[in-house]
């Protein structure tokens, strides 16, 4: 008896091994040799063709000490995630509490507020170099209008890293939806209790509807983490690093190093900077969120 | 049981009919594998998207002419080009001949390309001298020859008649020195009640001459010494010039210049079609295949183009020539198993079709001897562009060369934007391309 519940055991981890086979081998070698072998190409100059040699920390030393971009695209994009993470939320939940409350055509207002977050990026920085255009682009055209400064948005190193945060927080429709459904699943009968306790609606977003959210918000804060970090395609399409490497984000420079100049050793030692920061950043976000996520558990 | 055996007996005779067809269609083509053709592959950025009969034009023609050779065409898109060889290379699979960005240095010192010396030694058709000896110099590597020139292009300095004649300035007459550009540039610049531009009279970073180099030999500046084997970007006389830049940075301001430059912008950032086509600035240094852009895109603007590209007293003519090259890419298999088809091909591409893809697109024949013809001399503009690269000076022979180019833009930028002193600019570039060059060695 025993012996045959091991067999079928074996047979069925056999059978399950195979049927996810298709996934392991494609996250073996797809995702886990590169990942691994990117590790030993950061302490290697290779240019792709010819083999690689052995250089120890050098490429990291480099990075560090002597290369002045590198610095600046670290700080581009900081600078970027700094003012993207929490603008999209601020207006991701602004717009999903409005979107939220009993409105006729309420739908039509959730699709017409997720549709940019569909357009792909090329497109969508086609149509963002017209609108932040400086000298005919509507924003301009509304500001001079309200009779504010029309800034020179991606001609002018001061402005243009807030353009691209204005376009980001403009398509994060996504941050907008998933925060829509979290409100959906706060429980109506704690509104009515605080109502009959007389709160009013300030009253009941702060104390009922922001805690209740939080495990969306830490989710969300991960997902545009992430995201923020890995800005690549608008960057590549509308500037390219321009004006004087003020867009020059990180990963735009880990591709330019990497496939304009060949230095693969080099661009794999960024790619493990970057991942060793993003990785860090959402450490410690979970770590910190025992402290402010709500997960509906009484404590003690 | 039996109806398994009807269906198996199906199956063989199936199989069998298959394969007795096989063998028939298989005779002729067995037969004539005596005589296999030599299949030559071709990698080639030209055809997409604006010139898409050439690609096939190409192999075509070739084909035709050459009936024992079959050609390949692939057209790759231009900023794909080294994304795509490079893998290629490296999985030992690269195309038979490869079409690229001229000068080749980069491609030698990274051995992208194989020499050719021997190839060209042996056939009497090819002979360096037949080519401009600027082009040929951008071909050879420390003492090797790694790739034939196709087309060429040079600088040349445009400027609009109408906005001359407006400015009360000699349409005919185009400035010679700086200061009369200098000069020239104010009286020509429009400002509207906003205080916006709505015609610059000049800008040195616009279209061609975002390239920094050329400005710095004008002014007998150099960027490598070849003997020191050291960079040399913050020569005295290439910062002076980079001041000369600034200056116009301080005196239009860069962010409305670039508020401009942005109108002309089509789409993502693509400046096909240039301010000056546009009306929007009034006078521009300009590749040699410019004027064509200008006749399709602007066809109302009356302009005037000359090769002297304006100097500094007391400086020299010295402008960029470019095009494209081909070479046989590391590995490729064409080269060792049939080399006369390979060669074949290269020398038809280099030599006969470069005038006909010349003409089309209004680029510059890389051979003197075509220069003459009656469809190039009869074109004044075409032979002012050609004499255009009697006057271009040679690139520095860097093995990092694009790196370099890369590194002098972005210390214009800086340093037009204020955020770096132009000798600290271009010191920066210096450190980094000496720091570059490292990896070569």
């Amino acid at each position: 008896m025993k012996f045959k519940i091991s067999k079928s055991r074996v047979a069925n981890t056999r059978n399950g091994l195979l049927f996810v086979s298709p996934f392991l081998i494609g996250f073996s070698v797809f995702y886990l040799y590169p990942f691994i072998a990117t590790f030993y190409y950061s302490f290697t100059s290779y240019s792709l063709v010819g083999a690689s040699r052995w250089i120890g920390v050098l490429n990291y030393k480099e990075l560090f000490i002597e290369d002045g971009l590198f610095t600046t695209s670290l700080y581009n994009t900081f600078y970027y995630a700094a003012l993207f993470i929490p603008f999209s939320l601020v207006v991701g939940l602004i717009i999903a509490l409005l979107l939220n409350t009993n409105i006729k055509g309420r739908s039509v207002f959730r699709a017409i507020y997720f549709l940019p977050s569909i357009i792909p990026f090329v497109a969508m920085g086609m149509l963002w170099v017209w609108i932040l255009n400086s000298r005919y682009g509507i924003v301009n055209e509304i500001l001079r209008a309200l009779g504010l400064p029309a800034p020179s948005w991606f001609s002018d190193p001061n402005w243009s890293k807030p353009g691209y945060v204005i376009m980001s927080v403009w398509a994060s429709g996504q941050t907008m939806i998933i925060l829509l459904a979290g409100l959906t699943g706060v429980p109506r009968q704690l509104y009515e209790v605080a109502e009959l306790d007389g709160a009013n609606w300030l009253h009941k977003i702060v104390h009922i509807t922001l805690p209740l959210l939080t495990p969306t918000i830490l989710f969300i804060l991960i997902i545009n983490l992430i995201g923020a970090f890995q800005i690549f395609t608008q960057a590549y399409i509308m500037t390219d690093g321009a004006p004087a490497n003020s867009t020059l984000f990180y990963s735009l420079y880990l591709y330019r190093v990497s496939f304009r100049y060949f230095k693969m050793g080099y661009g794999c030692a960024m790619a493990w900077i970057l991942f060793v920061i993003v990785f860090t950043l959402a450490w410690s976000l979970f770590k910190s969120s025992a402290r402010w996520v709500y997960y509906g558990r009484e404590e003690g | 049981m039996r109806k398994l055996r009807k269906s198996n007996k199906i199956v063989c005779s199936l199989v069998g009919m298959l394969i007795v067809g096989l063998l028939i269609s298989g005779y002729i083509p067995a037969a004539s594998a005596q005589e296999k053709k030599a299949t030559v592959t071709f990698w080639t950025p030209f055809p997409v998207p604006f010139y898409e009969p050439w690609s096939s034009w190409v192999t075509d023609t070739f084909n035709k002419l050459h009936p024992q050779i079959k050609l390949e065409t692939t057209p790759i898109p231009w900023d794909r080009l080294e994304d795509k060889l490079l893998p290629a290379i490296a999985a030992g699979n690269p195309p038979d001949v490869f079409q690229f960005a001229r000068p080749v240095f980069q491609s030698a010192a990274m051995g992208h390309a194989q020499p050719l010396d021997e190839l060209i030694e042996n056939d009497p058709l090819v002979n360096p001298e037949d080519w401009y000896p600027g082009v040929w110099y951008d071909v050879t590597y420390e003492g090797h020859v790694y790739a034939l020139p196709f087309e060429s292009d040079s600088l040349v300095f445009f400027w609009n008649k109408d906005y001359f004649k407006e400015a009360g300035l000699d349409p005919e007459n185009p400035p010679e020195y700086l200061s009369e550009l200098d000069l020239y540039a104010e009286k020509l610049t429009k400002k509207n009640a906003q205080g916006d531009y709505d015609v610059l009279g000049f800008s040195p970073w616009a279209g061609r001459s975002v390239e920094f180099m050329h400005w710095g030999w004008k002014n007998a500046g150099t960027f490598y010494d070849s003997k020191a084997g050291r960079i040399t970007a913050a020569d005295p006389r290439n910062i002076e010039m980079l001041e000369w830049e600034v200056g116009y940075a301080k005196k239009y301001g860069p962010e409305k210049m670039g508020a401009l430059a942005e109108r002309a912008k089509m789409g993502g950032g693509a400046t096909a079609v240039g301010m000056f086509c546009m009306g929007l600035s009034a006078m521009r240094v300009g590749g040699s295949f410019f004027w064509s852009q200008i006749d399709k895109y602007g066809p109302d603007i009356d302009y005037g183009m000359t090769r002297y590209v304006p100097i500094p007293k007391g400086g020299k003519n010295a402008g960029i020539s470019e095009g494209t090259l081909i070479f046989v890419p590391v590995g490729a298999k064409g080269i060792k198993e049939y080399p006369g088809a390979v060669w074949e091909f290269m020398r038809w591409y280099s030599i006969n079709a470069m005038p006909i893809w010349s003409l089309q697109v209004g680029d510059l024949v890389s051979r003197p001897e075509y220069s003459d013809l009656w469809m190039f001399a009869s074109n004044p503009k075409v032979e002012e562009c050609t004499k255009a690269i009697e006057l271009t000076h040679p690139w520095p022979k860097v093995a990092a060369l694009w790196f370099y180019r890369d590194q002098l833009k972005q210390a214009v930028e800086y340093a037009i934007y204020g955020k770096k002193t132009a000798e600290q600019a271009l010191k920066d570039v210096e450190e980094a391309v000496q720091r570059e060059m490292e990896r070569y060695k």
